[in-house]
């Protein structure tokens, strides 16, 4: 079923319109980060637009896109998508760390980028260990 | 197949401790939250050179560093405007009751079940039902013949069809040639417009993108109009999905071909965007309905009229 403008005007996605759930989703994500682990770029940016269309509500999916297009050498499209993520999930850490590295990458990010780090720096995850070591090769 | 080459080692800092491939597979297989993810660190992952720092990999190069967002962790977290995702089969058995349904959820009639037992007989006027009425009396007529009824059934179809036509003929008028006339004016800075729109107040693409918008048009036009959508329906204005759909399109045509771009959008023209592509296969169905049509009653007006001549032969 494709989505009407009204559908689409309305707020409903297309997962919600064909009943795809978040664990399909989920694993879909799971591929392209697989993808992208094995240095497939393309394919792991291929899977994550169509799960974007398909959703665009996904804040990690938006994550993960920029952290893919940022790999790919596209800071701009990677800051759109870090953006996106951001604006759907502005506390979940993941999507900070990843719009921190998109800003380091970008001219004028940096002081945001490093203020964005020194918050993540207390997590206790692997996000906190990443912006830790990530502020240690900055020099701060 | 893509490999990202590796920059060669520049020691221009002290080295981070990498905790290495084994070890961010591991994490990131936790933070995924265990069983039934994909264990990352089984991939044949290229993992991060040891001979690149972290922070090089991360901030300059585009070699995959260990680290990578977990999809998995933490994805029921999103928190504008709901998940976005069809609900579980589980959860719709809970019922509906204990929550309200979600705005994409949409209510299905609810068909009652069919029963076994024998419906009750009722005597109704068998004749009364079967019988056609209104325009369709003909075909009940006995003293209309079958070539008349044929006629008339022909005509009544094809007065249907010609109107559906005209419904699709007019739906893609409205929907395609008003709409590209008036959106053929926009140009880049139109998107771009419609970017400092969509953007947040912070005011992105002045601050760490120019304020010419050049690199931003760029990504855009890789973006292409379905994620362009996408990304306006993530900043919390879907009502804005339509138009960047159609932005997007047009200035992939664009960006396609820079030096010869009117080649480009007149292929663009020819090919229409899949909608329009759509309602034209749709118009194009009902012509071919038509032509059956019209050859089926051909052949069998001749086929009758040959079985005709042919008794007529044999009485001669």
């Amino acid at each position: 079923m494709l989505p009407t403008n009204e559908d689409v005007t309305e707020g409903r996605t297309l997962a919600e319109l064909q009943g795809m759930t978040e664990e399909l989703g989920g694993a879909i994500a799971e591929l392209a980060a697989g993808e992208a682990a094995c240095g497939n770029l393309e394919a792991a940016r291929v899977l994550l637009e169509g799960l974007l269309v398909t959703n665009p509500r996904d804040a990690l999916a938006w994550a993960l896109l920029a952290q893919v297009e940022r790999w790919r050498g596209e800071p701009t499209t990677a800051l759109l998508a870090a953006e996106a993520a951001r604006s759907l999930d502005p506390e979940d850490p993941q999507v900070r760390l990843a719009r921190a590295e998109v800003l380091l990458a970008v001219a004028e990010g940096d002081g945001e980028a490093r203020h964005e780090l020194e918050q993540l720096r207390g997590e206790g995850s692997e996000v906190g260990r990443r912006a830790a070591s990530l502020l240690r090769a900055l020099g701060s | 197949m893509d490999r990202i080459p590796t920059p060669p080692f520049t020691s221009r800092s002290a080295p981070v401790p990498d905790d290495g491939p084994a070890a961010a597979g591991a994490g990131r297989a936790a933070a995924a939250g265990g069983a039934g993810r994909l264990d990352a660190a089984r991939r044949p992952s290229p993992g991060p050179d040891p001979r690149v720092p972290d922070w090089l990999a991360a901030a300059t190069g585009p070699v995959p560093p260990a680290w990578t967002v977990a999809p998995g962790a933490g994805r029921a977290a999103a928190r504008k405007g709901g998940t976005g995702w069809a609900p579980t089969p589980q959860a719709r058995a809970k019922g509906t009751a204990e929550r309200p349904p979600s705005p994409g959820a949409r209510a299905l009639p609810r068909t009652p079940a069919p029963s076994r037992l024998p419906a009750p007989r009722t005597k109704a006027p068998a004749t009364a039902e079967a019988k056609p009425s209104g325009e369709w009396a003909f075909l009940s007529d006995p003293n209309t013949s079958i070539e008349d009824k044929l006629f008339r059934f022909v005509q009544l179809v094809q007065r249907k069809t010609d109107k559906e036509l005209l419904e699709k003929m007019e739906d893609y008028r409205a929907k395609h040639v008003v709409g590209s006339s008036t959106s053929s004016k926009s140009s880049g800075s139109g998107v771009l417009g419609f970017l400092k729109a969509v953007f947040p107040p912070a005011g992105l693409v002045d601050k760490l993108l120019g304020g010419d918008g050049g690199p931003l048009l760029q990504a855009v036009g890789k973006l292409g109009g379905p994620l362009l959508a996408a990304l306006a329906t993530a900043f919390g204005m879907p009502a804005l999905a339509p138009v960047a759909m159609k932005l997007g399109d047009q200035l992939v045509g664009a960006l396609v071909d820079g030096g010869s771009g009117a080649t480009a959008k007149a292929e663009k023209k020819e090919s229409g965007t899949p909608d329009e592509r759509l309602s034209m296969l749709e118009i194009q169905r009902l012509v071919d309905k038509q032509n059956q049509m019209f050859t089926l009653v051909s052949n069998l007006l001749k086929g009758m009229h040959e079985t005709g001549m042919g008794v007529v032969n044999n009485l001669r």
